[in-house]
């Protein structure tokens, strides 16, 4: 655990080569002596490596073009019908973009409907059955990005018993625009 | 008078007990392994199989299983004890940082852990500039979970340079 040092935002362009001369020595001599910008740099050459074997990173389009037309099918059930409960199956994406206004009412009741579905009426009790001891049941109950190009949603499994938050981002789904339900 | 007197000593070690279990709920356990999963070049897709960490052990059948990346990397791992009144932040590559605020735990008799959850990613400002300025955080993520005494919940998505970074997060009181 720690605190981002000062340094820290250098340190992508140091490991690039890219910092100004003088920029460079400054941050060189800082991580002599800074544990916490020392292992962040390690990292950042880590990643390096694994991008250097395995090319420039991607997402499994057909994956994401499955999460978002799913998205937008439960998306339309509510806006169809607010009160009718979409039925929650495995994996299925319950979120929806927080930053397109045209999705944001719909979203809001699609999670309500995932709190509802998830807890109970009342609150209580899991919401799939019963969980073992070390279970993973998570439950969300709320979750909203405050930066542009950024989409927060969730979903949960069932087997493996896994909640996943993921953060879509622009940078990565730009591979499959004109596929999706954002798509213009 | 002797089924009185078990009766009775349940009943006192069960008073015992439960202040115990709430002085012991003040703070819970956080854990965050960083995880990069990325795609391999179309090109070099064919057969090959996943490429799993050993490191991620506990969560390999998760991973793969829920997500359709070529590879998964291990990059860090920090615990942290956190306070249920304070919040900790856990540095991650890249100007990312996720910052852990525990709220309570077994609300309702439930075992349960409330915690609100943000991920931030630092933000050089003024381009060009020597940094001067004290950069900024963008909240990428913010998120309130009830998560299960000892479980784990995925988070991801951001791009990184090597892939998309995934973050496991852990908790037990
Ligand atoms: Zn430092």
């Amino acid at each position: 655990m720690r605190r981002p040092c000062r340094f820290e935002r250098y340190l992508t362009a140091f490991a690039d080569g890219e910092l100004p001369e003088r920029l460079k020595r400054k941050v060189e001599a800082h991580v002599e002596r800074c544990e916490a910008c020392a292992s962040e740099l390690d990292s950042i050459r880590a990643s390096d490596r694994i991008l250097k074997s395995h090319g420039a990173p991607a997402v499994s389009n057909d994956r994401w073009a499955q999460f978002r037309n799913e998205l937008k099918l439960g998306l339309d059930d509510v806006d169809r019908d607010s009160r009718r409960v979409a039925r929650v199956r495995e994996a299925r994406p319950v979120y929806a973009p927080v930053r397109r206004r045209a999705y944001a009412v719909a979203a809001a009741c699609v999670v309500a409907l995932f709190v509802i579905l998830s807890v109970g009426p009342l609150g209580i009790g899991p919401w799939h059955g019963e969980t073992a001891a070390a279970s993973n049941e998570c439950i969300v109950d709320s979750i909203e990005s405050l930066a542009a190009g950024y989409t927060p949603m969730f979903f949960s499994s069932q087997d493996p018993e896994m909640t996943v938050i993921w953060v879509f981002s622009e940078e990565v789904e730009g591979g499959i625009r004109g596929e999706g339900p954002g798509a213009k | 008078m002797r089924t009185t007197v078990i009766v009775c000593s349940i009943a006192l070690l069960m008073t015992l007990a439960a202040p115990a279990s709430a002085a012991s709920s003040r703070e819970i356990v956080v854990e965050v392994t960083s995880i990069v999963a990325a795609k391999r070049p179309a090109s070099e897709r064919g057969e090959a199989p996943v490429e799993l960490d050993p490191r991620l052990g506990p969560f390999s059948k998760n991973l793969t299983s829920l997500f359709a990346y070529d590879s998964y990397t291990f990059l860090s791992k920090d615990r942290a004890v956190v306070q249920f009144s304070d919040a900790t932040v856990f540095g991650l590559p890249e100007h990312f940082s996720i910052e852990i605020a525990p709220q309570q735990l077994g609300r309702d008799g439930s075992d349960m852990i409330e915690m609100l959850v943000t991920l931030f990613r630092e933000v050089p400002r003024g381009k060009g500039g020597q940094g001067r300025a004290t950069p900024e955080r963008d909240v990428i993520l913010r998120t309130k979970i009830r998560l299960k005494n000892g479980g784990t919940v995925l988070l991801g998505g951001p791009p990184i340079r090597a892939g998309v970074l995934v973050l496991a997060l852990s908790a037990r009181g």
